[in-house]
Order: C-alpha cells, then structure tokens, then sequence
C-alpha cells in the first residue's frame, strides 16, 4: 500500500493507494505538543504552573543533537510556544514546534510515501510506478483573460475537448472522474488552476481535481538564494491526487517523475510538496524526518551564534571555495578529475556536525543522515554510466547533496552551525592543494581548477585518480576530453567557468557558454549549439582546422537569416530582482510591458522578453513580440561566434 | 572608558548609541584605532556585512560573531562581555519571524549599553533600525557631504590626508 498524499489538518489525512488501484482516505487524530527548555526554570515558575494547569505540561528529558537535556514536554501549539518566547524574553529553547503535523506522524510510525512498508527507502530501484497518469494542456496563454477555448488530455488516448469554456470544463470534470488519475501532469498548472476552478465554481461544475474538494494554498513568496532573488509561484494543491506544474517543477523538469517519487520517500514528504520544494527545503525536510525518526528534537529557532573569534582568525576560516585560474586557450588530451558529492563526502569523511565541533569523539548527527544519502547516490551514479534511466533520480540526490553543504551555513537551517560550514570548505581546499601536488608529483601539468575538480594535462590519469582516491579516501571520477578550451574574460585572463571541449566519448561538454546559459535566445542558442555538434565530429587540432569555414559559415548564414526570423525566437529569459528600477534597462521595460498587460510582478519571476530597441531598451513581452532590434540580436549572435572562434585561433596557432 | 569613532562621534561607556554614517566614515575610525586594541572590542555583524571586507586584517585585537538571526543576535548581546559592542545593523534578521524580537533587540542593545559602549550603526537606516535605535542613549547621523570623511587607509601603503581636515585629526592608523 502506497501512501500517495499526506495533508495535517486539525488532524492527519493520508491517502493510500491500494494494491488493486483504488484510493482508501483515512484520519488520524493527532495533538499538537512541543519541548521546552530553560536556563533558570526557578526564574519562570509563573510560567510554568501556568503551562501545567492549563495544559498539563510535564517535567521531560529530551534528546538533541548536542545531548540530553531537561525540561518540560507541552500539548499545545505554536501560539503557546510563541507566548512562551515573548513571556521569557526569547531566553526559552523550544523544540518540535514549527513541524508539519503529517510529517511528524509519518517520522513517529516510521513510515514515508510512495513505499511499501518494509520496503527500504535508500533502494536504488524503484518499484514500477502503480499509478494512472494523465497529462492536461490548456490552449493559450495563462497570464491571459481569454477563455479557455482546448484542452487537451492524454492518458491511455489522446483527448481534444474543444469549444466554449463551459462545455470544455464540464467535459474535463467528466474525464477525470471517468480516469480516477493518480498523477496530473499539467504545465503551468499553478496559474490555471485557480482561474479554471474559479471559471468552473460560477458554470456550477466541479471539476474534481482534489478528492475531497478541498485544496491547501501554498502561497507565493519571494526569496533570496545563492545571490539571486528566486520566485515561487503560489499553488492550489489538490487532496489526494498529485498534480505537477510540470513548467514550474525544477524536481519534475530535472528528475521526472521518479525523481519527485524518490524525493517523498527520502523526505517523508507528500509528492505534491516534494515537486514544490526547493532542493534546500527538501534536505531540510529529509534531516527533520530523520531528527523525528531517531528521537531527536528538533530546534524552532536557531538561536546559537558562531563562537568569538578574532577578527584574523574568522578572515583566515571564512575563504570559501579553492579555484586555480586557467590559462585561455586550447589543449589537447586532457583529464578532469572530479570529486563525487564533495561537501557531503568531507561532512561524512570528517564527521563535521554542530554538536561534533564541542566534541569531536562524538558520531555526528549530520553525517549519520547524509551517509545512506551518498552511498544512494554512488550507487546509482555508477548504474547511471550503463543505465540512463537512473538519470532522473540521480539528479534528484545530486540536488539534494549539493544543498545540504549551503544549508550548514543557511541562517534557518535546523541542523546548521556556520563553522560547519566553514570546516567543509577549509577540508576541500586541503583536498584540492593535495590533489594539485598529486597531479604535479606525477608530471601532469594542472590546467585549471574549481572546487571539487582538476583538470591535468599529461596523458591517461587513471592512475592519478587511484592515488588521489588512495590519498584522500573520496571518490573520484575521470573524464578524458581529446581536446577542451578555456575560454578568456574580458581582460585576457582565463574564466574560471567557461569552457567547452569534446570528450573522449565524442560528447561535447559545455559550461558557461552562450548555448548553455539560461538567457540566450533560442535563435543565437541554436546557432552555438549547431556549430559545437559540429565540431564533435572534430578528434583533433588539425580536425578542428579543418572545419573552420564550415562552422564559419554557419555564423554567416545564421547573420543572413536574422533579419527573416521570427521574433519568438529573440525571447530573451531572465528573473527580475525587483519590480521598481532607477534605471533604464530591458528587465524595467519587461516589468513594465507586464504590467501594461495585468500581469502582475513580483521579485524573482522569470519574464520572457525581446528586446525591439536597445537604444531605449524598449521591449516586447515574447508571446505578443512583433519585431525586434536587429543591430542588438547581431551583437549577440557575434557573442556567442567569438567563443567559437576563439577555439579555431587556438587550433591554427 | 570613551573613544571617538569621528571627531563628532564619542562613544561612552554605560550608553547604547545608535550611528547613521557612511561606510567609509565608520571604518576609517574602526581600523587601527589605538583605543580599540586596548579594549574588548566585538563586532557583530549580520548576514551580509557592509563593513568586514574593509576591516584592517591587522586589527587582530578586534573579536567577531556574526548574528544570521534576532534570536542569534539576542545570545550573542546576552553572553557578550566586552567594553565596546558594534553591531551592524541587518535588516534581514527581522524578516518574518524575527519581526517580534524588535522590542527584545532593542532592549539587550539598552541593557548591553549599561556595561559597555553598545553602537548600532547602520549606513542607510530602514524602519526596523528606527524601531530598533529609539531606545538608543545617544543618536548620531552623519552625512558625507557634512562632515568630510577620512578617507580609508590603503594596506601597507601611507595614509592619505583628506583635503578639509587637518592632518592631525587623521592619525587614527596605528602604525
């Protein structure tokens, strides 16, 4: 029996999925309780008499990630435990208090979605999914106020329901409930569904989306990630099925399906969140599952600050990632060796923990959780080198383990202490220089360097990686590339993240670039993307001379066609930090031209925009674009030649 | 104990003060202050702090912790026990839930400054340093057109003289 949605009411609802297909919904009563702890209980015994008679709190001793500790176990709620905040000025530690009510139940039965019971949730294989997918595509635009005029719906056919809005939402209403899907498949699903089912209330008709008719509103919010302001879109969630904005979905568009259902085993969270989260919240939510399933409190508030330190010794410890700068051009036969989950190898290596920093003799809670997490993913890592199909998943875990290292020093972070963080980053600057010196001691020459990887020059590497496995105790892997080229900044010097080359598998590997960056229009993307499949067919320099006209070539037709190409493809994609700007430049233009239109912004969206004089910065919004500014789009389509070109100067000189 | 950040600005011990100022004002009078490497000095600073890059690295008697949160904000003002306590003021700590703590804030930086020369400085003041700074003893906003600034010291190299001051109210470099 599958758990497919959980949801924590004023009790826990869970739906599961039996063997023979049907859904069963069931309710478990639940009382909300958290732990307290004070410094000087003797100082609060109003307080606590109070806490006692009114909701018979008791005298408990509790486990915590630093150890045990005494205090008092209340049956009461956030309100209360926020009363007790402001009534001891913040001085109370509080436990299990901000906890969603159906992961907590789910953690104390030990039980997770999308598994069987006894089933192990660190499986590489996945069970074969037992669910009716459908998938549901709305015509049109959806920040528009047309009527909904098709949808189209594929299951085990393909169904077109066309005509007036009212016929077309009575005939989905009848489909769904005719298919009983377990999993929607629906794109841009958060911005039609509250416009369908408020279109659909009025019509009288209900379209069964929830099982129970009601929905859970997540809202929408606006965050600041990794330097970037990010947004999320608010979402009506159904009861009891999942729906996945396959648009919106970062776990969906990375992982698929698989990866979402792998997500709520590791997590303990519903399907229908895991698709929602961000990969941070996801580890967040994965540590609290396990923090409950081990009998350990979890904190409400992060209220331990860093140690004093001196201000030499926080510049000396605060110096993030090792980074060895290239020298521009083009090289041949070389190696990249690349640590495999770094940071939550040397949390797990190192036994790097908040409470291990006080006592290092301890096993640490961190990396008794992340430990199964990366032997998961080496393990599918490796299957994924024969077997594709493990892509989606380990796409999922790969997330998940490059957040949970940014997460130690995340200021919310349950399990975080910034020194942690500090710790992983010194261990893997050790790790790169020792490396270096592996490689140098060997007689390759070092390329360049970032982090968690190497390139050498030298001839085969496999006995390198042996011996910077051997020296370390991480694992590595390698990739050859028959040629690679690192690609200058403005000022001559070598980027540190733009490089293209082909592997020895015939792939072309490409970071940093025109064809790779989120915000190239799709005419200049593919332009670059012709030329590097190109030059694929190229094993060597000399190769790489000789098709030089053609792919140059290919830029000059690509110049010759700008002007007859359609302007959709000059939408140029970018996240917008803010809604109010100083200054003239194409991102205040497309918030304006969204505004214009009723759409509204907030910090963190994505607009899609073509830019139809640069001079002004005047925009067009990509779905209506009409034209678009030749002279701006030949600039870029020049860009990205240049990274190109710069390839062929190397291979002549 | 009392030292002067700025000509205008002496701090005291036995008072929180709140400073509205530019930067480069505030660390010309940080680095390599004689007074400060005869006191317990600590600076707080929050998630992102406009001042720590620019801090002389040789001012080692300068001891750190930085507030990622109220709540880390609070311990560290409750268990702090030096004679002069910065804060940097970061808005993002009362974001959402750390809103409430304002009051509670406000109230350790006053009873921090009974022991100490307690600063909440901040460049461009937002509504929660107002909140925060009205329990403040003292309140000083310095604007750079007012009051020229010292100009801040270049590592290793002399120190400029700022034209409109004279040269004797510019020696804070203690070398």
């Amino acid at each position: 029996m599958w758990i497919t949605d959980t949801c924590g009411r004023d009790a826990v609802e869970i739906w599961e999925l039996t063997r023979n297909g049907a859904t069963r919904h069931h309710t478990v009563p639940c009382t909300p309780s958290f732990y307290l702890h004070l410094a000087d209980p003797a100082a609060h015994w109003e307080l606590l008499e109070a806490l006692e008679s009114a909701y018979g709190a008791e005298e408990r001793t509790f486990r915590t990630v630093h150890g045990e500790c005494d205090g008092y176990v209340v049956p009461a709620g956030r309100e209360v435990a926020m009363a007790i905040e402001r009534q001891t000025d913040f001085a109370a530690e509080l436990y299990n208090v901000d906890l969603r009510p159906d992961h907590r139940y789910l953690a104390g039965q030990g039980r997770v979605p999308c598994c069987d019971e006894g089933e192990s949730r660190f499986s590489p294989d996945l069970p074969l999914l037992p669910f009716r997918v459908i998938e549901i595509r709305i015509g049109g635009i959806p920040f528009g106020r047309d009527p909904v005029r098709s949808i189209e719906v594929v299951h085990e056919r393909r169904d077109l329901l066309t005509g007036e809005e009212p016929v077309i939402l009575a005939d989905l209403a009848g489909l769904i409930t005719a298919i009983d899907p377990h999993v929607m498949l629906f794109p841009h699903s958060d911005l039609w569904l509250p416009r369908i089912l408020s279109s659909a209330e009025r019509q009288g008709i209900v379209l069964p989306f929830s099982r129970s008719g009601r929905y859970r509103k997540l809202a929408e919010r606006s965050y600041w990630s990794y330097g970037k302001t990010e947004y999320r879109a608010g979402s009506l969630i159904p009861d009891g099925r999942i729906l996945i904005d396959t648009t919106q979905s970062f776990h969906y568009r990375e992982s698929g399906l698989a990866g979402i259902i792998l997500g709520a085993r590791l997590t303990g969270l519903a399907p229908n969140l895991t698709a929602r989260f961000t990969s941070g919240t996801l580890i967040s939510a994965y540590e609290v599952y396990e923090a409950l399933r081990l009998g350990i409190a979890v904190p409400f508030r992060k209220s331990d600050p860093e140690a004093v330190r001196r201000f030499c010794d926080l510049k000396a410890a605060d110096r993030g990632g090792m980074m060895f700068q290239p020298v521009p051009g083009l090289y041949d036969e070389v190696s990249e060796i690349d640590f495999t989950s770094l940071y939550p190898s040397i949390i797990v290596s190192y036994n790097l923990s908040p409470e291990t920093l006080t006592h290092p003799e301890r096993k640490g809670f961190l990396p008794l959780v992340l430990g199964p997490l990366l032997e998961l993913r080496k393990e599918i890592k490796a299957r994924k080198v024969s077997d594709p199909s493990y892509a989606g998943i380990d796409s999922i875990l790969k997330w998940m383990l490059v957040t949970c290292f940014g997460y130690t020093g995340y200021k919310n972070a349950k399990f975080g202490q910034i020194e942690v963080h500090e710790k992983i980053t010194g261990h893997a600057r050790d790790i790169l220089l020792t490396t270096k010196e592996c490689a140098e001691e060997m007689g390759f020459d070092v390329l360049h360097g970032i982090v968690d990887c190497l390139w050498v020059k030298g001839g085969p590497a496999g006995a390198l990686k042996v011996r910077v496995e051997e020296k370390t105790g991480l694992h590595t892997t390698l990739d050859s590339y028959d040629w690679i080229v690192f690609l200058p900044m403005p000022d001559g010097f070598g980027a540190y993240n733009r490089y293209y080359g082909r592997l020895s598998t015939g792939e072309i590997k490409v970071r940093g670039i025109m064809a790779r960056r989120g915000d190239t229009p799709p005419y200049v993307r593919t332009m670059q993307e012709s030329m590097l499949s190109v030059m694929k067919q190229a094993g060597t320099r000399a190769d790489l001379v000789a098709l030089e006209e053609e792919i140059r070539g290919m830029y000059r037709d690509a110049a010759a066609g700008l002007p007859d190409a359609p302007p959709s493809s000059m939408a140029i994609r970018r996240q917008v930090s803010r809604i109010a700007y100083s200054r003239r430049c194409p991102e205040a233009s497309a918030v304006a031209a969204c505004t214009q239109a009723g759409i509204g912004v907030e910090p963190g969206m994505e607009i899609g925009y073509v830019v139809t004089d640069a001079r002004t910065w005047s925009v067009e919004l990509d779905w209506v674009a009409k034209r678009f500014d030749r002279g701006y789009y030949r600039k870029l389509l020049g860009k990205a030649w240049e990274e190109i070109a710069f390839a062929f100067e190397q291979a002549r000189a | 104990m009392e030292f002067d950040l700025h000509p205008t600005v002496t701090l005291r011990t036995g008072t929180f003060a709140a400073l509205v100022a530019p930067e480069d004002l505030v660390l010309a009078g940080l680095n390599d202050n004689p007074v400060l490497r005869r006191f317990l000095f600590l600076f707080v600073s929050g998630n992102y702090s406009r001042l720590l890059s620019g801090i002389n690295r040789r001012s080692v008697t300068i001891e750190v912790r930085r507030a990622f949160t109220a709540f880390q904000l609070l311990t560290i003002l409750r268990e702090s026990y030096h004679t002069i306590i910065f804060v940097e003021h970061d808005p993002g700590l009362y974001e959402g839930s750390g809103e409430e703590t304002i009051p509670q804030v406000a109230q350790a930086l006053k009873g921090a400054g009974q022991n100490a020369a307690v600063v909440l400085y901040t460049p461009a003041p937002d509504s929660s340093f107002s909140l925060v700074a009205d329990g403040a003893d003292r309140f000083f906003s310095l604007s750079p057109t007012a009051f020229p600034t010292l100009q801040r010291p270049r590592r290793g190299g002399p120190v400029r003289h700022p034209s409109g001051l004279p040269r004797d109210q510019t020696t804070l470099e203690g070398f």
